[in-house]
């Protein structure tokens, strides 16, 4: 009893000091982004009977010191995290495509296809000019190899996807490894019962991160925690499981292999639906020709199906302009060759049912021969591997300006080309889609709306990633002026305390120093 | 609720950032001067860019077209022109001679002169622009008229042919009884009449057959069969070694001796060849003029004399024949038509040497005949360049109005685009100003 006093002074010291240290350590990490504001708990000691007085406080204590961290916030904030990097990986992705597009500039498909047309035009007024076939044969080599560019730079996007999933994968694992280790050091510390506030802070930090990149859900139960993705444990308290990679094979581009994502563990695909990698896998698409990707079955419109849609432009004019061709006679009296082969192969290397080329009916679209042939050109002739033909690159001769050997003014097949470019039938299969023109513009403007689209979408995303962190802040950010006034609240304390430590001091001073001394 | 100052400054900078952007729009607008520059901004607007320039570029290309058009249609209307003349000219002279009061001498005199014309209008209808002839149809690069005003069509000079020899037959397919194969097979001079009218059951009978029927005829040609594998060969016809004349094979309709597996060629000229050049999406313009509109073709009768009937419309006229086989090529005129200006003109000069007056009174009327037919022909061009004109007149516009639209999708207003960067210039200063006071004062300044 006699020190009680003195005791509950100093324990309001003690508080006070506490206090003013937890307020350094909010102000000392004002600027750490993962950082929650710690809030001291303070209560009353429990008071002592005291014998005709009654209860007398005996000073008060700090509880607990606890971080201010509304797990409703956390968790929106990992959704949405989520959803904001998908739709930030496919715009940037997109726009990656619709550079290589290169619309509406002067090096586009649609300026060579128009080049093409302008010099057939020019050949048309005088079809026995040399000069004139060349700037025809220079315009279609331009032509086809345009697109050969134009797919190679879709292939190596792809890749640059798969790169980019390759990486994430094992910044995946790596997280998962951070998150566990960090568990087992929580789980030390709160053994007995305090809180581990940094850690828990930095573990929030590192989920934070990874939410963007996979879309995860997390559930803590008996103070461990379980982050699953689509339903499997990537980490349940200190244990994490592996993602892995395995190779799978890209029928667009044979020798780029993709890469598909596998639990380590039981060896099951990786499913996802948000987060970073789901946003690369939907753009790169799964190698296969018209599964995710392709646009087909609803799909996501990746890179697999504008590589589809060049394909399909490559097969339909060269099947179009060869079947044209072939029927038409050259300047060496032949006929039956053809305009654009793949690889630049000459036609007598090409047989379709046995038949060489100028054995086939390529008049009557009906004919039997002619879907044979057009069957063998879509299956073949591909964007990346589109060239004139052998005959052509040797002997200008072989361009079939004419419909019969009497003359060389004879244009009459040239005509013929040039109608092409007009007929609404150009591509018909397996939906009526126009002339050539027309499909290069609906597949730019699929483009165009598919990117403004994921533009939209990705501002929208940030808006709401903007609000959730606004109010995670709102909630458990460190304000300079709140710890300022507490700062000077817990020294003002700290001063009463002192006051009366020195005031008990006197008092004690009399009782054991002056008390007794009388006569001295 | 809460506000902590690390908010304010994110919300500062989150503006600023917001800022920034539309900043960077209006200036790319401003430098580029384009209202966009990805597809993605605008999609309208870059598809229908896209078939503006497009539409552009066709137009360009019309009127290219046109251009090439005029000057081919201009040089044949020179051309008609000089033809006129001439024929104005050589009526004069037909007038002349047909008062019969001219001396013998004065008619040579006038022969001769004609023989001079008549040699300018030869030459007047090889005529050629750009290195192609004019009037030849789609044989651009062989001359419609030889020196005898007879269609020449063909630029193969006679060969040396010591040998003939076809494509490999198969003896299945020689079945000439329903329908009999003839040709002559000459050597220079001397000719060989073969008829082929049995069914062949080997090509060794084949060969004894035509060596049967040569040996009746005047001439030494052998015929052989070579690369014999079963029933099917080769046929060849050789000239003896001491002989140096040339080798050749005509039948009177082209295509008959594909059976036995040689190529005959007979290169008519046809009314149907014609080019057409593309003014428009379905506009086109015929730019030439076949040659048998303008010299026609000659029939004569019996006797030789010439029938009245130009034949302008003929559909097709027959120039050199040309025998195509293994070795080479070689033309001959037996077949060809004669243009029935130039025989007009050459029973002129033989009624003027032998005084046939009858003949010169009827060529006068002749004459008018063909005035009358090239002054048609020069008004059908004279429309069509009438008609050209117009049409470059309208794609000027069209090409005005096209850019207009071009420019109106593309080009971004500069003024409003300086606004707009003015206007943008001044939201991101007051904001940096504002910002700026905002997020400075704390309450550590205030306390002492």
């Amino acid at each position: 009893m006699a020190w009680g006093g003195f005791n509950t002074v100093v324990s309001g010291l003690f508080t006070s000091k506490k206090s003013l240290y937890v307020t350094g350590h909010n102000i000392a990490n004002i600027s750490n982004k993962d950082f929650s504001r710690q809030i001291i708990t303070q209560s009353a000691t429990d008071a002592e009977k005291v014998y005709g007085v009654g209860m007398l406080g005996t000073g008060t204590e700090i509880t607990d010191v606890k971080r201010v961290r509304d797990d409703y916030i956390n968790n929106k904030f990992w959704d949405e995290s989520g959803k904001h990097g998908d739709w930030e990986t496919r715009m940037e992705r997109l726009k990656d495509i619709e550079n290589a597009f290169n619309e509406p500039t002067d090096s586009s498909l649609r300026q060579v296809t128009d080049d093409l047309y302008k010099a057939i035009e020019q050949l048309n007024n005088n079809p026995s000019d040399y000069a004139s076939k060349s700037l025809v044969r220079e315009s279609a080599r331009t032509f086809t190899g345009q697109l050969n560019e134009l797919a190679k730079k879709l292939y190596n996007l792809q890749s640059e996807a798969d790169f980019q999933i390759r990486t994430k994968v094992n910044q995946v694992n790596d997280y998962g490894a951070q998150i566990a280790e960090v568990n087992k050091q929580i789980e030390a510390v709160e053994l007995d019962g305090s809180h581990a506030n940094d850690l828990r802070d930095k573990r929030d930090g590192l989920i934070d991160d990874l939410s963007k990149i996979v879309n995860i859900d997390v559930t803590e139960y008996d103070g461990k925690l379980n982050l699953s993705i689509g339903g499997m444990t990537l980490v349940d308290h200190d244990n994490n499981n592996k993602l892995l990679i395995k190779e799978i094979d890209n029928a667009h581009n044979p020798e780029e292999k993709l890469s598909k994502i596998y639990w380590e563990g039981n060896g099951l695909e990786l499913k996802l639906t948000d987060g970073e990698i789901k946003g690369l896998i939907d753009v790169r698409g799964d190698g296969s020709i018209d599964g995710n990707g392709s646009g087909e079955d609803s799909s996501y419109r990746g890179i697999p199906y504008y590589v589809n849609r060049l394909n399909e432009f490559a097969a339909t004019v060269a099947t179009q302009m060869n079947r044209v061709h072939a029927t038409g006679v050259g300047q060496d009296g032949e006929s039956g060759k053809l305009f654009m082969t793949s690889f630049g192969k000459n036609t007598e290397d090409i047989t379709i049912n046995g038949k060489a080329i100028k054995d086939l009916d390529l008049e009557d679209k009906e004919s039997a021969d002619y879907k044979a042939f057009e069957a063998y050109m879509r299956e073949n002739v591909k964007a990346d591997n589109i060239d004139i033909s052998g005959d052509l690159k040797q002997d200008l001769d072989t361009l079939a300006t004419a419909t019969a050997e009497d003359g060389p003014e004879n244009n009459k097949n040239l005509k013929r080309f040039l109608d092409l470019r007009n007929n609404k039938k150009f591509f018909d299969t397996p939906t009526a889609q126009g002339t050539p023109d027309e499909f290069l513009k609906s597949v730019i403007s699929t483009l165009a709306v598919d990117t403004q689209q994921a533009k939209r979408m990705e501002a929208n995303e940030a808006t709401i990633m903007k609000n959730v962190k606004e109010r995670r802040m709102s909630d458990s950010g460190v304000s300079k002026d709140e710890e300022t006034a507490n700062m000077i609240k817990f020294q003002h304390a700290y001063n009463a305390n002192a006051r009366m430590i020195r005031t008990l001091d006197e008092v004690y001073n009399i009782v054991v120093n002056q008390l007794g001394t009388m006569g001295r | 609720m809460r506000i902590t100052n690390n908010m304010l400054i994110s919300n500062v900078m989150n503006n600023m950032y917001n800022n920034l952007e539309r900043m960077n729009k209006v200036n790319q607008q401003y430098s580029s001067g384009r209202k966009f520059s990805m597809p993605s901004d605008d999609p309208i607007g870059v598809t229908k860019s896209m078939r503006f320039n497009t539409d552009l570029g066709k137009l360009k290309q019309y009127q290219r077209n046109l251009k090439d058009a005029q000057s081919w249609m201009e040089m044949t209307e020179d051309s008609l022109t000089e033809v006129n003349d001439l024929v104005k000219r050589m009526r004069e002279v037909a007038v002349n001679a047909s008062n019969q009061t001219n001396t013998e001498d004065e008619l040579k005199a006038f022969a001769a002169e004609i023989e001079q014309k008549r040699e300018q209008l030869v030459q007047t209808g090889n005529v050629t622009y750009a290195g192609r002839y004019l009037f030849s149809g789609f044989k651009t690069d062989v001359p419609l008229l030889d020196d005898n005003g007879n269609y020449k069509l063909t630029g193969y000079e006679n060969s040396d042919i010591s040998e003939i020899k076809g494509d490999t037959i198969d003896a299945s397919q020689l079945d000439f009884s329903s329908e009999a194969l003839n040709f002559d097979i000459k050597l220079g001079e001397d000719k060989a009449s073969i008829s082929l009218n049995q069914n062949y059951a080997s090509l060794s009978d084949l060969k004894s057959d035509i060596n049967a029927q040569i040996a009746s005829s005047s001439t030494a040609i052998v015929a052989d069969i070579e690369n014999q594998v079963g029933t099917s060969g080769q046929l060849v016809f050789k000239r003896p070694a001491d002989t140096e004349a040339s080798l050749l094979i005509e039948t009177p309709k082209s295509g008959d001796l594909e059976k036995l597996g040689l190529e005959d060629g007979r290169y008519p000229l046809k009314q149907s060849e014609v080019s057409d050049y593309n003014l428009g999406v379905s506009d086109d313009i015929t730019v030439n003029t076949v040659g048998i509109k303008i010299f026609g073709k000659a029939e004569f009768d019996d006797d030789g004399r010439l029938i009245e009937n130009p034949n302008y419309d003929q559909s097709e006229v027959n120039g050199y024949e040309i025998v195509k086989d293994a070795n080479g090529k070689r033309s001959s005129d037996d077949y060809a038509d004669k243009s029935y200006v130039l025989a007009v003109v050459d029973e002129f000069t033989d009624a003027l040497k032998s005084g046939d007056f009858d003949t010169i009174q009827k060529t006068i009327k002749r004459f008018d005949g063909i005035q009358e037919n090239i002054l048609q022909n020069k008004a059908e061009i004279g429309a069509k360049v009438k008609r050209l004109e117009l049409t470059d007149n309208r794609m000027g516009d069209e090409n005005i109005n096209f850019t207009k639209l071009l420019s109106e999708n593309e080009d971004a207003d500069m003024m409003q685009v300086y606004m707009q960067m003015k206007i943008e210039e001044n939201i991101y200063n007051s904001s940096l100003s504002a910002g700026a006071k905002i997020i400075q004062p704390t309450l550590l300044d205030f306390l002492r």
